[in-house]
């Protein structure tokens, strides 16, 4: 059947329901290279205009850092643009090899196995793993990808309350009888910017004879000491089986994923996990970034102290001005708002004043818990910051939010 | 069993078990839990199993989380 009226009917009638359910996601053009001043496109067709980025996953501002660049541009010239093949035909070169040595290094792991993205090796590790003799027992706050990953494989699902340990030792208790039990849990978790307790999921997991996976991508890089991510910051590094991690946002923010781990457990994803079997895998220009970052990254925590220190004065200050942020001590800073609309109408007075921010609500964060997810960045400087604020508080006194609590936010605009 | 429904499914069970498969029919009960274009499904050999997989599928999918 060609692609008949009824049938383009049907679809344009579903995507007016979406506009009319105010979830239409419209994407905002960037005319420049990713950093902390950009310059944005929106409304579309509307000339583009210089703004503050809170909103970019890029935690050390090496997006367009010119060591990276010179890097891949370096990478393109000596190995190409593209590979044709999947890994296991044609596709694997050997600064692929070298990339995932660098990341078993840097993660503290046995072994890596590199995923186009940390979508794919979300969603391939879970299948390639466990059986319905096992079960996959994880954080109800972890990502899209996740329960993508845990839909596709045929061992039992089962969650915990979040950042619950009770309920987490409860649900292990319960499932005493499988072969293999997997807790499964986000570093940091992307909503909220609450790190995982990572240190009591290992105990119990020790002592249930479970194993642990935890998805870094929010925290490879810059959470811990010298930025190993959510394993470093909680002292069980050597003690945690899996980790899935990103490319795609403080590490240089291009694209890529990984799957790093007990060498048996990688082995197997090697020869089962389908992302990683039939899809080609990390184009060789952004493996020569990639490399370059690490080799930053090994030689001095300093990006990775700036980006702290930015994330605990942009905490503080907001919270001075009277803002209620969920706690935490992660870049991730969410704003609550509580009100759908009122998120909307907040991140487009923002965007007016020159802070770019986007509110989430009901469904991408639970009804009545909408909020503007802020996410800082080393490349953000003092300068950035006191801007930020100084829109933020205008907008604040605008709707009357500075200094109210949840319930009376909620009074004054509904739930 | 050899009725003409029968027939029909028994040559899909000898097919399968003419490939390497070891084929076992049982009944189970089917949940579904539907809101909108959303729809979870789990089977089970009891009703209370069944139902108690769509409610941990609904749990965690109960938001879309964010990018």
């Amino acid at each position: 059947m060609a692609f008949a009226t009824a049938t383009r009917a049907r679809y344009a009638t579903e995507l007016d329901g979406i506009r009319a359910a105010g979830l239409f996601k419209e994407e905002r053009v960037i005319h420049a290279p990713q950093g902390a001043d950009i310059e944005v496109e929106f409304p579309a067709g509307s000339p583009p205009r210089p703004v503050i980025n809170f909103c970019a996953n890029n935690y050390l501002g090496l997006s367009s850092h010119p060591d990276v660049i010179a890097a891949a541009h370096e990478g393109l010239d000596h190995r190409g643009y593209g590979m044709s093949s999947v890994r296991f035909i044609c596709g694997t070169q050997d600064i692929h090899r070298e990339l995932e040595r660098r990341l078993s290094v840097f993660l503290g792991m046995e072994d890596t196995l590199l995923f186009p993205s940390c979508m794919d090796a979300n969603a391939g590790v879970f299948e390639a793993l466990l059986n319905d003799q096992d079960v996959m027992i994880a954080d109800r706050l972890v990502h899209a990808s996740i329960v993508d990953g845990m839909r596709l494989c045929r061992a039992q699902q089962d969650s915990f309350k979040h950042a619950d340990m009770a309920h987490l030792e409860e649900k292990l208790q319960e499932h005493a009888d499988k072969r293999i039990r997997l807790v499964v849990t986000d570093g940091v978790f992307s909503m909220d910017g609450d790190i995982a307790r990572l240190d009591e999921i290992v105990e119990l997991a020790e002592r249930y004879d479970a194993m642990v996976l935890v998805d870094e991508s929010h925290a490879t890089g810059f959470i811990g000491a010298t930025g190993r991510g959510t394993h470093e910051h909680c002292g069980v590094m050597g003690r945690v089986d899996l980790i899935t991690t990103t490319l795609g946002k403080a590490l240089g923010g291009a694209s890529g994923g990984c799957v790093s781990g007990r060498r048996e457990l990688v082995e197997l994803c090697r020869q089962r996990a389908r992302p990683y079997l039939f899809s080609n895998t990390v184009a060789p220009v952004i493996v020569a970034g990639a490399l370059k970052v690490l080799e930053l990254l090994c030689g001095s925590t300093e990006r990775r102290d700036v980006l702290a220190e930015n994330a605990r004065a942009w905490r503080q200050r907001l919270t001075e001005a009277g803002f209620v942020l969920k706690a935490g001590e992660s870049p991730i800073v969410p704003v609550m708002l509580y009100h759908a609309k009122l998120a909307q109408d907040f991140a487009r007075d923002l965007f007016a004043e020159g802070i770019y921010v986007v509110g989430f609500f009901f469904p991408v964060v639970p009804k009545g818990l909408a909020r503007i997810r802020t996410q800082l960045s080393a490349a953000h400087q003092p300068h950035h910051l006191d801007r930020g604020i100084e829109a933020f508080v205008k907008v604040g006194r605008k709707y009357d939010i500075l200094g109210r609590s949840r319930e009376e936010i909620v009074a004054k605009y509904g739930p | 069993m050899k009725t003409r429904e029968g027939v029909a499914w028994q040559a899909q069970v000898e097919r399968l078990e003419l490939e390497g498969w070891e084929v076992a029919c049982r009944r189970v009960w089917l949940v579904e839990a539907r809101r909108g274009t959303h729809i979870e499904q789990a089977f089970a050999p009891t009703r209370e199993v069944a139902l108690g997989e769509v409610c941990q599928m609904t749990l965690l999918d109960g938001v879309e989380g964010c990018p």
